[in-house]
Parts: C-alpha cells; structure tokens; sequence
C-alpha cells in the first residue's frame, strides 16, 4: 500500500531504519533511567517493554495496517502505563486518554481505509474522509484543539511513562503522516487551509498554554503540542525540503523530550513532589539533570550546534516556500515564546541557589545516560550527515 | 582552495577537545595554558594570511557539507582577517591573563575554558564563513557560549538573571537576520554571500531583519539593557565579550553588507541615527554608574556607537573610521575590563564607593589602567585619539556634522566619566574596607595580558599607519570601497586634513626624555617639595562635602536629576517588562477556560470540535 521502504529525499536516510535505531536508542535510555528512578510496579515494567518493542518492531514493516496496528496497540499499552500510577487523577486521566485514544483508533482507521479504497470519486466521501483523518491524527497526536488527554496523562503519569507517550508513541504515529502524505497527497494538498490551521493553532496555542503553566511536566506537555504544530507544517508542505525537516524535527523532538521528562524524572523521584514554579536552583543539588533539562530545552529552541537546529531551519525554509514570508516570520515568533518560556523555567526553576542541600545524588548511570543523550545532540547537531550515513 | 584557511578552526577545536579529554588530569592552571596555546597558535596562523590579503587575494576551502545545499565553506577576505586577528589575538591575551585568574576563582575550570575557547571559535568561524545559515549557525552558537559563560556561577542571583536577560536578547531578534537568511535563499536557491544571485535579491526588508539582529547583538538601542547585566560573568568573560567577540558580531554584520551589496543611501541615516542614539545613551548611563565593571559596559554602549555610527557613513573614510575605532576599541576596552578584573580581585568589591588609593599598591595595574582611560577618552598618542579623529574627520567629510558635533560632546561626557572612576580607584587615600595587607598588585601573567593590551593601544597611536596599512586598508578593499587615506613616516593624511602622529610622538617623547633628564639632573642638586593635597577641579559645581575629593556619587544625584526625563525614555526595559506581563497575563487568561474544559469535560468538548470541523470541510 505504502511505497517502500521511504527514502528521506534530499539526504537519501531509510527512514524506517533511522526511526528503529533511534527508537531503540532512546527506549533503551528510558529505561535505563527507570532502574534507577522508580516509576512504577512491575506491571510498569512489562508494559514498558511491550510499548518499546511494538514501537521499534513496528519500524521493521512497511505494511500501512501492520503499522496502525502495531503503533495503536503501543499507545493502548501505554494507557495501562499511566493507570499503574494508581493515584485517583492517573487513573481518569488514563481513562480519558482511553476514550481519545480509541476514538482515534477508529476514526483513523476508518479514515484510511476510505482513503486508500476506490470509493472516493463521490465528493462527500472525499470530506468525511479527510475529516475522520484529522480529527483522528489530531487526537493521537494530542494537537490543538483535539489534546485534552495529554496534559492530564502529562501531569499524573510517571515523567518516564510521558516521555515513552510523546517521544516515541505520538512520533511513530507521526511518522504516519509521511507514509501518508506519499500515498495520498490529495488528503493535504487539497484541504491544505484545514492542516494549516491545526499546524498554526497547536503552535501558537501551545506555546501560550505552555507559558502560563506552573507544573513543569504541563508545560512540556504543551510544548510537544507546540512541536508537533512545527513538524506537521513540514509535511503538509510536501517538498523535499519540508519532508526531510519535520523528519530530523521529529528525531529532535523525541530526542529533546526524552531527555527532559527523564531529568525531571530524576529529580521528582528524589525531591518527592511534582516539580514546578516554586522550586528553586534544583540544578544545585541535581547538576547533571539540570544540565540535560538545559540543552534538551536549547534543542527544543533549535539553537546551534544542536539537533533540534538541524530540523528548525528547514521547516523555516519549508514554511517559506509554503506560506511566503509571513509563515515564516510566524514560525519565528513561535520560536520567540517558545525561547521565553523554557528559559523561564531554566531560570526560576534550575538555576539560582538552591533552597535544600540534603537530596540524593543521582545515580552515576543516569547521568551516564543523560550525558550521553546530550552528546548526541550535539555531535548530530555538527555532523547531520551522520544520521544517514550511520544507517546506511 | 587552501587548507590554511580553517586552520584557526581546526587548532581551536582541537583545544576544545584536549580540555575535554584532559580536565580530569590537568591542573587549573595547565587547563589555562591549553587555551592559551589553542588561541595563540590560531592568531599565529591567521598571521600567516595577511600576505595574502595585502596581496589583494583571499583564501577560500570547503571544509564538509552540513546539510543539503549547507556546507562548512570559508572565504577569508580582508575584512574577515581583521576580526581573525582581533578575536584570536585579544583572545590570548585575555587567556594568559585568565590563567592566574581563574586559578584564584569558584567554578569548573575545564567549563570555562571550553566555552573561552568555543566563543573564540565561533567568532571566528562566523567571520570566515562564506555560507550565511553557517554565519546565523555560528552567530547563535556565540550567543550560547555567551549566555552559558555569563552563567557561569550559576547559582548567584545575578549571574542567573543575567545570562537569561543576555540570551532573551539577544537570540530572539537573532530570528530576523535567520528569517533574513531564508528569504534569501528563497529567492537565490543559495545561502552562499559571494554569490551576485544574493546581491540581487537583497532588499531593505533584508537589509532592515539584519539590522535588527545586529543592533542587538552590539548592544545599540532599544537592545542594550542586557550588556551591563552580562557584567555578572568572570571578567575575562567582560572582556572578550565587550572587546573581541561578540558585540563586534554586530559591526562585523553591518559591514559584511557592504561586501554583498551596494549600500542603499537611505539606510546610513538609519544607521547612523542608530549609533549617535548609542553614543548619547550609552555615555549618560554611565554618568550614574557606581560599579565599575556596570560603568565600562555602558562606555561600551556608547563607544559601539562611533563604531556603528562611522559604519553607516557609506564613505571609505567611514568605513576605514569605524573599522580602525573597532580594532581600538577591542584593545583598550579588553584592557579596562582586565584592570578592573584585577581591582576586583585584589579588593573584593567594584563598588567605586568601596575604592579608592590603589595606585600604591597596584602600581602597575594603575599605569596599564591609565593608558586605557587616556585611550577610551581619546588623549594624542593613543590609539583612541586616532579612532575619534577618524570618525570626526569622516563625519565631516560626508556631511554628517550632526554625529561629528555628537562623537565630540560624547567624548568629553566619557573623559569626565572615566577620569572620575580612575580617581576613585586608584588615587587618594586607602578607605577603610581595604587593608594594605591583604591588597597586592596583580600576578604577572594577568599583568602581561592586560599590558599586551594597553602597549599596543600606545604603539597604534603613535605608529597608526601600521594599522591602517596592513589591517585596515585590506578590509576596507574587501567591501569594494576606495581608501582615501595617504600614509607618511610621519602621519595620516585623510581628504580633511593630516595629523603628524608619529612625528608629534617623537618630539613629545622627545620632550619628556630631557624633560626627564633634565629633572633628575636638578633632583641632584635641588630638593623637591612635598606633595600636597590640592582641590579637584569642579568645574564650579560644589562637592557634596565641602573639602573631600571627587568620588563617583558626587554629580550622580545632579546627573539622575537633570537627565532624569532622558533615563526613563531610554530605558526599554519597563516597556519588555510591560511586554512579558501582559504576555503571561494573556496567557493565564487563555488558560483559565481551557483548563476547565480539560478537567470538566474533555470528551464532549472533543466530539464538539470534531463535529465543527468536519462541518467546516463541508462549507
């Protein structure tokens, strides 16, 4: 159904490969850092491992069903992720994550089903179907206005058990667009207003909602709404150019929250409490989280050296070509407030002086971990090229 | 094609990479001779291309492909090696003098030296390169070392408001000049500036997005509130940041635009509007200075101003004025900084208040402090009167007598300002807070930095042409401009006239020789009188307390009341500040509903909205 395997246009990466290694990479990360910073029971632990492995196992076919399948039954798993909590809000916000997410489910897969099939040729038809493909991508992919589940999961679930959800369930559905966009060019080209809207409400809305949050793990919620507004323009582009960046984004936006919920992860476990406005100069007592919480938020703002540069300039340019001038601009202010609201936290929340002294260290593993991750963002920051030539 | 070309490059990356490979076994100190090294060897090969330009050539290599249609391609042309020269050479002076510095000082020693070095590295990689995404890439990465370098004490109040303030303001309007960068290459279908397609599509708008990202990078107003805050970092930080690097990114980027397009007659007015605002704004907040490191940040402020000013001329003595202050700049400002660097560590505070009779016990920091000050002020002989000189000549030259009216009343309110700190500092008596025990004069090798420094700001000052010839000149020849100087044994000859440094400086030093002789011939047969104490000069304005000496809060109550209509319409913060509140404000507003719905009723707010859009794909 899909062409395959998708070879990334301009830099010629095996996309489903990237996607594995990467995904393996970090998976292995999260839970790296999860023998180190409990998350939950061992029911955590074994649906962890099955969301890791039908994500990665996922990346390995090329059927667009298997695909669903498999992505959709990660993200079902991951529902039992965030009721293992077990606390009274977890267990509604898994419920209300239930709910999207097989509504989504639905929607999508009948979506497609309309899409690849020979009925189109009625107009109606055509809409419904687009339809049921937005409203069900917007909801797996939590974008504005379809992302009430994500803040709730964001906010109550375990920070590893998020960043499994945003960094490697939401992106291989993510991935699904391109396959998408391949397949059947016509469900964007032809309703282009409608995704755009979606595109520039979930970055701007995310990026205000993301400003005016107190509870850290909310913020970086509406920061993955935000990024996923970015990502989504570079598909609906459908240039080269436009592909190949909301690709390198994606990796950038999985790598870059992986290393945020992980470090807030570590430092809840020993703090005891959600992380949030209140605290202050937490880098002092957890240098090396701080240090990876820092530059996973520079990745997010796409400074350089970093990865998350890498993907930003080419959706700048992509969103040039795109919308002219204005999009662009547009893309930069949204990269402004984003920049404003991570370094309000960076400062009021990390750095400064610390107002206890007596917390655990964190573990020699995961700093290991997390310095590694950063590495990685910097060495694929100055050396892109490497991320196709690793692979092939 | 020569490999020589990123050399530099290659020598400063491969001291990154020693220091981290190394921290754990080297000592403090051996971490500071490795940067010292790395910036050194990177100055002595960005020597060896000076034969080159002179010769009217550039080098030019390719060092890897980044991204598609990206690549790492460097073009070095007398401009270029101009800021080669200033970053990596002021860069190893402010090394060798961080060495002992940092020695003494709290904080991780490899951290500071990988950024010192990275910052060093990504000035001169923005510099060298060819490729303009490459230049935004290395101009954010500047803005990173910085911003991570002004954190560098992290946990302290002010170098954790600092390095935001310095990052906010400097990356955000960062997103034109990359905003530019796309449109260009929207339009060309390359990011390489030597290209004509790039000449050709290159628009006010253009012009106006860089403008934007240059003003806040060299500090100019409404940008140039975070220049004193980044005063937080170590001072060798101040130093490069105020002197080599950085803040000169802002010039370098205006003056690039002479090389890729021919200059638009109604930009200089801009431009030149934008620096004389600098000059004006920059020397009066330093007036109510009371720290001293506060006080230099805002000269530099104002001092950027000629810089910016003389840039937007669009005349070849403009451009030789403002490239020539530049350089100067670099040198005696680096110097003033490291002085006030090592009055800060000898006596613990930069509160002018707190200091005071410090020529006795740093002998040698004072005479090195007062080259600079003679420097900044622009007295004969130093490197800063040539600079004023320049730019006043090629002011009046292009008609512009409003900036040459503005450079000269500047530069009498900076010799009132900067006379009064260096009484303060270092003459009169020792106050109470400082103990002749514990004070000593800085150590030798942060003396050798900052000496370096202040001899070369006296050896350009006297000697001008050496500058001018082998410096200058090629940069200017770089951006297709003619240069309209003539140079004599003697002195500089501009289309406004010739002064006889060199041959002024022979008589003078001359002059002082016998004078000098001749006085310690008397001193042999006649007996001196004591010193005494004398009355400052006040210019008729009474002292606070009749009979003290002139100390830094004096004037500064008269200064904050007759400016005081001047202080609150130049100061931009309350308007960002005004800016962020209503910006969080509306933020929490949106919020309010949204979270209702979130917490109350997510799955019917969700059918809603499907069924609207839905609807909406059917209108």
């Amino acid at each position: 159904m899909y062409p395959e395997p998708i070879i990334l246009p301009l830099t010629g990466g095996n996309w489903h490969l990237i996607y594995s290694v990467a995904f393996t990479v970090l998976f292995i990360s999260i839970l790296f850092i999860a023998l180190q910073t409990p998350q939950g029971s061992r029911r955590w632990w074994a649906l962890a491992g099955l969301a890791g492995v039908l994500i990665i196992a996922g990346q390995l076919f090329t059927d667009a069903w298997i695909h669903m399948i498999m992505f959709d039954s990660a993200a079902l798993v991951t529902v039992g992720m965030v009721w293992d909590r077990k606390t009274a809000p977890a267990k509604n916000a898994a419920r209300i994550y239930l709910v999207m997410l097989l509504a989504a489910v639905f929607l999508t897969a009948a979506g497609m089903f309309f899409a690849f099939g020979e009925l189109l040729s009625a107009l109606p038809l055509a809409r419904i179907t687009v339809a049921l493909i937005v409203v069900g991508f917007g909801l797996k992919l939590a974008l504005i206005p379809f992302f009430f589940w994500l803040p709730g999961v964001a906010e109550h679930a375990s920070p590893l058990t998020t960043a499994v959800i945003v960094a490697l369930v939401d992106i291989s559905v993510f991935g699904e667009l391109f396959h998408l966009i391949t397949a059947t060019p016509w469900v964007f080209t032809e309703y282009a207003a409608v995704w755009l809207a979606i595109a520039l409400v979930s970055m701007f809305g995310g990026a205000v909602l993301a400003l005016s949050q107190s509870d850290i793990k909310r913020m970086l919620a509406f920061s993955t709404i935000a990024g996923m507004g970015f990502l989504l323009i570079g598909v609906l582009t459908g240039s080269d150019i436009g592909i190949e960046g909301a690709f390198i984004g994606s990796l950038s936006h999985a790598l870059s929250f992986t290393i945020l919920f992980s470090a807030v992860g570590v430092v809840e476990a020993r703090i005891g409490h959600s992380l949030t406005m209140k605290d202050r100069g937490v880098a002092a007592n957890f240098p090396i989280s701080g240090l990876a919480f820092l530059v996973g938020a520079l990745n997010i703002i796409g400074i350089p050296p970093l990865l998350g540069f890498v993907g930003e300039w080419q959706l700048y340019l992509a969103g040039a070509e795109f919308g002219g001038a204005a999009l662009v601009i547009a893309m930069a202010v949204v990269g402004a407030v984003t920049t404003l609201y991570y370094l309000r936290v960076v400062h009021h929340v990390w750095l400064g002086a610390p107002e206890r002294e007596e917390f655990a260290k964190e573990p020699l593993l995961t700093k290991l971990i997390l310095v590694t991750l950063v590495v990685f963002g910097i060495i694929l920051g100055l050396f892109p090229g490497l991320i196709s030539a690793l692979i092939s | 094609m020569t490999l020589l070309a990123v050399v530099p490059i290659l020598i400063l990356g491969a001291g990154i990479l020693l220091e981290f490979l190394l921290g754990h076994v080297l000592s403090r100190t051996a971490k500071g001779w490795l940067a010292l090294l790395s910036s050194l060897g990177a100055f002595a090969v960005s020597l060896l291309f000076v034969p080159t330009i002179l010769a009217g050539g550039v080098l030019t290599f390719t060092l890897y492909s980044w991204g598609p249609g990206v690549t790492f391609s460097y073009y070095i042309d007398g401009l270029s090696l101009l800021f080669l020269l200033m970053a990596t050479g002021l860069g190893a002076a402010v090394l060798l003098y961080s060495v002992r510095y940092i020695e003494r000082e709290e904080g991780d020693a490899t951290r500071f030296y990988v950024l010192m070095i990275a910052f060093i590295l990504a000035m001169v990689n923005m510099v060298s390169s060819e490729n303009l995404l490459i230049l935004y890439f290395s101009w954010a990465l500047m803005g990173l070392c910085s911003y991570f370098l002004v954190a560098f004490w992290y946990k302290e109040k002010d170098a954790n408001f600092g390095s935001r303030k310095v990052l906010i303001y400097t990356h955000v309007p960062g997103y034109a000049l990359l905003v530019a960068v796309i449109l260009l290459y929207l339009s060309t279908g390359t990011f390489q500036w030597t290209s004509p397609a790039i000449s050709a599509a290159f628009t006010t708008g253009i012009f106006l997005l860089m403008l934007i990202a240059a003003i806040a990078k060299s500090a100019m107003f409404p940008l140039n509130t975070w220049l004193p805050a980044a005063m937080a970092a170590p001072t060798p930080v101040s130093s490069l940041l105020h002197a080599a690097c950085y803040v000169k990114a802002g010039a370098y980027l205006i003056a690039r635009i002479y090389a890729i397009v021919p200059w638009h007659p109604s930009w200089s007015l801009l431009v030149m509007a934008i620096g004389s605002a600098a000059m004006i704004i920059g020397v009066l907040f330093a007036l109510i200075q009371i720290d001293v490191k506060r006080l230099l940040a805002y000269h530099t402020i104002s001092q950027l101003g000629y810089i910016i000013a003389a840039l937007g001329l669009n005349t070849g003595l403009g451009i030789t004025a403002g490239l020539f202050y530049l350089f100067a700049h670099a040198l005696f400002k680096g110097t003033l900084f490291l002085c006030a660097g090592a009055v800060d560590q000898a006596t613990g505070t930069r509160d002018m208040r707190k200091l005071g009779g410090l020529a006795g016990l740093m002998p040698h920091t004072t005479w090195i402090w007062v080259v600079a000050t003679a420097a900044i002020i622009g007295v004969p002989l130093t490197n800063g009167f040539v600079a004023k000189w320049l730019v006043i000549s090629a002011s009046l030259e292009s008609g512009a007598i409003i900036v040459a009216i503005i450079a000269w009343l500047v530069g009498i309110v900076t010799a009132y300002s900067m006379l009064k700190a260096t009484n303060m500092m270092f003459f009169g008596d020792l106050p109470e807070g400082i103990s002749r025990e514990n004070t000593s004069e800085a150590p030798l090798s942060m003396l050798i930095g900052m000496g370096v420094m202040g001899v070369l700001c006296l050896v350009f000052g006297i000697v001008p042409q050496i500058m001018l010839e082998w410096i200058i000149a090629p940069a200017v020849s770089s951006l297709s401009l003619a240069v309209p100087i003539s140079l004599t044994l003697f002195g500089v000859q501009t289309s406004m006239g010739g002064v006889a440094f060199t041959g002024v400086a022979l008589i003078v030093v001359s002059s002082v020789l016998i004078g000098a002789a001749v006085a310690f011939g008397l001193s042999r047969v006649a007996k001196w009188p004591r010193p005494r104490e004398v009355n400052v000069f006040t210019g008729g304005m009474p002292l606070p307390h009749a009979g003290e000496r002139v100390g830094p809060e004096d004037f500064v109550h008269e200064a904050e009341v007759t400016f005081h209509p001047f202080y609150i319409a130049t100061d931009p913060d309350p308007a960002y500040h005004a800016i962020w509140n209503a910006l969080e404000k509306s933020a929490r507003t949106i919020a309010r509903p949204v979270t209702f719905i979130e917490q109350r009723c997510p799955l019917l707010a969700t059918l809603i909205i499907g069924l609207v859009i839905t609807a909406v794909l059917f209108m």
